[in-house]
């Protein structure tokens, strides 16, 4: 659509209109940090695993402070909107975390609030929330053992937990009764809940301001504003279609579940048809639909660079298909805990080297494989810890730049402080440092993995998948892999691999050693300049076998190089 | 008689202002690309001049000289520092850069790396390990050490950062390795994080403490070159350098804080603001600063400017109190266009001061809002600066239909509104946002704007968001460098204290908060007197963000009852800033701070000026067509020369008022009213 300024036919300004969105921008952005500020979980306060949408009468998404999540609660808004549809009040708050009608996992609940205007629905706050604990084998509910999933957690199809403002308890204490860290999650609940009414208060007043006929207006008009955008970038790729998989690691080394997506790209619009991809398997990498469409849609962002804001219009230029059963879409009884990190990265994956090959130039992978690593006292079931939030892999390269820090996805999340970490009773962390010759080689470098080593209090039980680190990052345009990760164990001055699979395993390690893959490199490293080598060999992250055996700068050259640096 | 100079250093020009104790002068002189101390040096004979006396002969009988600095901005902004290296705990010295994961934007992947201000090669571990408690758990291998620095001051490193995990709880370490780099490179400048940020967060602090000793080595220099100089000339006062927040401080400490002047300049149009807009009977006020580039907001609340400790400078990590300016890239120069949604834009991409706006001839063609302004009719084509530049109402006109009307199939009225407006929409928005993410309400506090064009929207912001009163100081071009003139003497000392609420030992806690006091008394410079301010930092148990909480006591004797009262506000603040608290949850300290105050005693620098009669029509000289939205469009509209505004004179929107920096718009349901202070005070009804 095309922006008009006149206002003397009744309908809103175009001006009106644009104001209107940024402010539904600013504010699912401003309760999303309240929400972070307030929270009393590092999980949502440093990890940032929160995320808030505003969705307009029908359910569709206006604005959202974290596009990752954007299929997420697209399923689940429309799914609550329809399985509520003459039932909602003004004052109501709906929870769900079922993931087979969209949610990313039972540990990740989602609260869904009508605002209601002079009798009429007129939009909704919706607010997910990640909780440590919706009961399950392990706490945590990331179990690798599962099979199904139950055994992961409790899920909870859409409940009223408020009814027109009136706490529904018998409800709410039944959802609490599930977990293991009741006091916990009642306080992330009344969190979310505050950011909802925080929402409610805000969009309250635009209302008012500018009256219903008008929001309304504007709630299309943001969708409207995406979708055009979106379409804008179709021009410069190559129409056709485009075939690509990629094999997600299981608890079978020899059974590899396969995504395979059919991209079909048209003039204005992009189909993404992933029905072709395996059946779901009894282990928990399986996603939900929503995910599915989060991951393909966050790859489809990045190839525009962010520049469509992203919310329903998005899904009206992009059209996920995926089969029912499969190991993108995940039903009745398949686990999911773990399937925005693996199968959800896949998906990025292929999206990414589709969208790559329609548009003629590389994109980077935009992910590194991850472990799970958790560790809880024998003594205490709830005291889950995920060490793998530790975990920091290198990003890839792009053409004319190095990359560095960690993959772009995955820095929404922010680290933890190792002091913190230690004054809250955590084990001592002995290194957090880069990993010398880890970044993919090329013209272009990789960012390099960080290696971390933590040591392990006696008495713990761990629960671990560690297969994904034996995956590389794959370079592009000549560029190399970067290294692969490991995950390690030191027992009496020995380090040896960790486990591929363990539930709940006693660990009587001293250490554990966790890296992460470093970045792809981009394009032939012969062509990387030799100043540029010369400095990595200068700043430790290259060994001189490999600027000889890789980038051809022989011994004598770089060490007189490296004393001229100092 | 005696005199205070206070200068402000600014990209365009160094402004000065000056008091023999009866008259304020300001003034502005060009600055100078690298070469601060010469316009300093102009900006006194300015001083001179306008006293009429030789240029010795005032420093002679200057009392103070007050130095608002561009040094340590530049440094950071052109990465220019010092060769700096790092000395760390081994097996972290790559914290500085993995930043916590952090990286600006999550779907750009065009953005470069951070400029690496010290390169891995001169980030040095060395052996030793404290626990969170204090205890050595590995004694510090001062071999490593040793080696370290010979390496560095082999490289050519002349300042080196000394940051070692938990030294906030035990900082022998970092102590010994100050003792020892000082042994091996005496000439080196050394920076320990003990001392610039004794506070939990390894990576806060390792950057804090790396930008404090990239920057110091040239604030340094530059302000021993200037003193030098200044003396030299007769200069027999003290020179002092206004702090980021919102103090003043003596050479001796600047020169080794360069991390507490990043913010030198914004922090003085906030101290200015406090004080004008104290004079003029407002404690509660969110100033707004709008230059070509920029939309600086920052809020005073209860006559004190909110102090944040979330910064970052040139990319880097600023954990020291600072002056909480908030920055949007939205100015005059802000350039509007269309996108491919069709929608229009404004910002962020900026026309500078170079090319600068269309209207400015200088050979801009893109349409700013500043040509959206002179279209509009806020600004007259012959009133610019004073009336010393003409700017091309025919080039801004060109400049839109170019880029905006013919796009979007308007006229060039209607795109010069349309920007207005999405320009007014991002100012509201960063001022909702300042004022809402710090638990307040705008409706509570007055506006006040500076800054070219600060005063053209700021009624439109006001009405935008319920304010009832826009303040404009008449000075306000020179205001950064007022509030140096205005400045208190101020030292802010943090100290991490972690402990749950239940178990502090009272005794044990006033004993830490005396120690920081007496710490910050022994760097206060000689003043009229002290004020002591204390405060908590506090969270639920399991949060990771803190709010600072005033701890209110009688005496330095830290109570149960004061304890529990500091926990009892700190719930009412957490219920603002949030929506909600948790009276059922355990409360953690986690920092204590203190912040000394060296009263200084200026007198009214600025003298009431009598009331003059309420008519304002000797200063009515023209009228001409300007846009008022609620008006219906363009109305013809009275225009008043400021200058010929005296204190008590009433102007009824809509109306303009042309000052010799500065245009103020005055909307119809508004009324200004200049007052004794030489402020104008705008009603807003509507």
């Amino acid at each position: 659509m095309k922006a008009s300024m006149g206002s003397s036919d009744g309908r809103a300004s175009s001006i009106d209109l644009e104001i209107l969105r940024t402010r539904f921008l600013a504010c699912a952005d401003e309760l999303a940090a309240a929400l972070a500020n307030s929270a009393s979980t590092t999980e949502l306060s440093q990890s940032r695993e929160l995320a808030v949408a505003i969705a307009d009468a029908q359910g569709h998404i206006v604005s959202t402070d974290d596009p990752q999540r954007l299929g997420t609660f697209a399923a689940t808004v429309a799914h609550v909107v329809d399985y509520f549809e003459f039932d909602l009040e003004d004052g109501d708050v709906i929870l769900t975390n079922d993931p087979y009608t969209g949610a990313a996992g039972v540990q990740y609940p989602i609260l869904i609030s009508p605002l209601i205007v002079g009798g009429q629905v007129t939009l909704f706050v919706a607010v997910m929330v990640r909780i440590n604990d919706m009961g399950g084998q392990v706490s945590g509910n990331l179990n690798p053992a599962a099979t199904e999933l139950l055994s992961e957690g409790v899920p909870v199809t859409p409940v009223k937990i408020e009814r027109r403002g009136r706490p529904v308890k018998d409800i709410m204490g039944v959802f609490l009764l599930n977990g293991r860290r009741e006091d916990e999650t009642r306080r992330t609940i009344e969190a979310a809940k505050a950011a909802i009414a925080l929402g409610h208060g805000r969009l309250g007043d635009l209302v008012g301001k500018h009256g219903l006929d008008l929001i309304n207006e504007a709630l299309a008009y943001a969708q409207d504003y995406s979708e055009t955008i979106a379409r804008a970038a179709f021009p410069s790729w190559q129409a056709g279609t485009y075939e690509v998989e990629r094999e997600v690691q299981t608890n079978d080394a020899a059974a590899c579940a396969v995504v395979r997506l059919v991209a079909t790209v048209g003039q204005d619009s992009l189909r993404l048809d992933f029905t072709a991809s395996d059946d779901q398997v009894p282990f928990f990498v399986n996603c939900s639909k929503g995910v599915a469409v989060s991951s393909a849609l966050s790859a489809f962002l990045m190839a525009l660079s962010g520049g469509a804001p992203a919310n329903g219009g998005l899904l009206r230029v992009v059209n996920v298909v995926t089969r029912p059963g499969s190991v993108v879409h995940a039903t009745a009884p398949a686990p999911c805990g773990y399937g925005s990190i693996h199968c959800g990265s896949e998906i990025v994956d292929v999206v990414t080297e589709a969208l790559s090959l329609a548009a003629g130039r590389s994109l980077p992978v935009l992910s590194v494989p991850r472990p799970l690593v958790l560790s809880r006292p024998t003594t205490d079931r709830s005291g889950q810890r995920d060490l793998g939030r530790w975990a920091v892999g290198g990003a890839s390269a792009m053409e004319g730049s190095d990359a560095w820090g960690a993959p772009n996805l995955s820095t929404r999340a922010e680290l933890l402080s190792i002091e913190q970490w230690e004054t809250d009773g955590r084990f001592p962390v002995e290194q957090v440092e880069y990993v010398v010759d880890s970044a993919g080689a090329g013209e272009w470098t990789g960012a390099p993995g960080v290696e971390l080593v933590l040591s392990i209090p006696p008495g713990q039980l761990m629960t671990l998948w560690t297969v994904p680190t034996r995956s590389t990052v794959e370079g592009v345009a000549g560029g190399h892999a970067g290294a692969n990760g490991a995950v390690s164990i030191c027992t009496d001055g020995r380090w040896e691999p960790a486990p591929d699979v363990e539930t709940e395993w006693p660990c009587d390690a001293d250490f554990l050693r966790l890296q992460l893959a470093g970045g792809a490199g981009y394009g032939d490293p012969r062509r990387r300049p030799r100043a540029s080598v010369i400095a990595d060999l200068a700043d430790g992250l290259l060994s001189e076998a490999r600027a000889r055996d890789i980038y051809d700068v022989s011994d004598d050259n770089a060490h007189g190089s490296r004393q001229a640096h100092g | 008689m005696s005199y205070t100079i206070a200068v402000d250093v600014g990209g365009t020009f160094t402004d000065v202002v000056a008091t023999d104790e009866t008259e304020v002068f300001t003034g502005k002189v060009s600055s100078r690309p690298n070469d601060e101390a010469t316009a300093v040096l102009e900006a006194v004979e300015a001083v001179a001049n306008h006293f009429g006396k030789a240029g010795p002969d005032l420093l002679k009988d200057t009392q103070f000289f007050i130095l608002g600095t561009t040094v340590v901005t530049n440094a950071m902004l052109e990465y220019e520092g010092t060769p700096t290296g790092l000395m760390t705990t081994k097996g972290f010295r790559d914290i500085l850069e993995i930043r916590r994961g952090y990286k600006e934007s999550l779907f750009d992947l065009s953005l470069p790396a951070p400029h690496p201000i010290v390169r891995r090669r001169f980030r040095k571990g060395v052996t030793e390990r404290i626990n969170y408690a204090g205890q050595v758990v590995t004694p510090l291998n001062e071999q490593d050490v040793r080696a370290a620095v010979r390496e560095l001051k082999a490289a050519g490193i002349t300042s080196i950062a000394v940051c070692l995990l938990f030294s906030f709880v035990n900082d022998a370490h970092e102590r010994r390795v100050a003792e020892i780099i000082r042994e091996e490179h005496p000439d080196c400048f050394v920076t320990l994080s003990c001392d610039v940020l004794p506070q939990i967060r390894e990576f806060e602090r390792v950057s804090t403490t790396v930008v404090n000793a990239y920057t110091s080595p040239l604030l340094k220099n530059y302000l021993h070159r200037l003193d030098n100089g200044l003396r030299s000339a007769g200069f027999a006062g003290e020179l002092v350098v206004m702090q980021s927040n919102g103090g003043i401080m003596d050479v001796a400490y600047s020169a080794d804080h360069g991390v507490d002047a990043v913010l030198s300049g914004p922090a003085g149009g906030v101290v200015a603001a406090v004080a004008l807009g104290e004079r003029s009977g407002y404690k509660d006020i969110i100033t707004a600063d709008m230059g070509g580039t920029s939309y600086d907001v920052c809020l005073i609340r209860d006559g004190k400017p909110v102090v944040g400790v979330d910064n970052w400078i040139s990319r880097y990590r600023v954990a020291v109190p600072l002056v909480d300016i908030h920055t949007i890239g939205s100015g005059g120069g802000s350039i509007a266009s269309v996108d491919e949604g069709g929608a229009l834009r404004v910002g962020p991409a900026s026309a500078g001061a170079s090319p600068g706006p269309a209207c400015y001839g200088r050979g801009g063609t893109r349409p700013t809002v500043t040509d959206a302004n002179l279209l509009l009719g806020f600004m007259d084509p012959e009133r610019f600066m004073g009336g010393k530049m003409a700017l091309s109402r025919a080039a801004a006109e060109d400049a839109f239909q170019e880029h905006v009307a013919g796009p979007l199939g308007i006229s060039v009225l209607e795109a010069a509104i349309g920007v207005f407006r999405i320009a007014n929409n991002d100012l509201s928005n960063a001022l909702r946002y300042v004022s809402v993410t710090r638990g307040q309400d705008p409706r509570d506090f007055a506006l006040m704007a500076f800054g070219g064009a600060g005063a053209i929207h700021a009624g439109i912001q006001a009405v935008d968001l319920g304010i009832k009163t826009v303040l404009v100081p008449r000075n306000a071009p020179v205001l950064s460098a007022f509030g140096g003139l205005v400045a208190d003497f101020k030292v802010s000392r943090v100290h991490s204290y972690i402990r749950a609420v239940e178990s502090v030992d009272p005794a044990e806690m006033t004993e830490l908060f005396l120690s920081v006091q007496s710490e910050a008394e022994n760097l206060l410079p000689t003043s009229d007197g002290t004020r002591l301010e204390r405060y908590v930092d506090l969270r639920y148990q399991g949060q990771t963000r803190e709010v600072i909480v005033p701890l209110n006591t009688r005496t330095k004797k830290i109570t149960d009852i004061s304890l529990q009262r500091a926990v009892q506000d700190f719930h009412v603040l957490h219920e603002k800033l949030y929506g909600h608290k948790r009276t059922d949850v355990p409360v953690q300290v986690v920092s204590i701070r203190v912040e000394l105050t060296g009263l200084r005693r200026m007198g009214d620098v600025v003298a009431a000026r009598k009331f003059e009669s309420d008519d304002a029509s000797s200063a009515h000289v023209d009228d001409r067509e300007v846009y008022f939205e609620r008006l219906g469009g363009m109305v013809k509209t009275p225009v008043y020369d400021g200058r010929l505004i005296v204190p008590g004179n009433v102007v009824a929107g809509p109306a303009v008022i042309h000052e010799p920096g500065t245009t103020i718009v005055i909307a119809d349901g508004q009324e200004a009213m200049l007052d004794q202070y030489e402020t104008y005070v705008i009603e807003v009804i509507r």
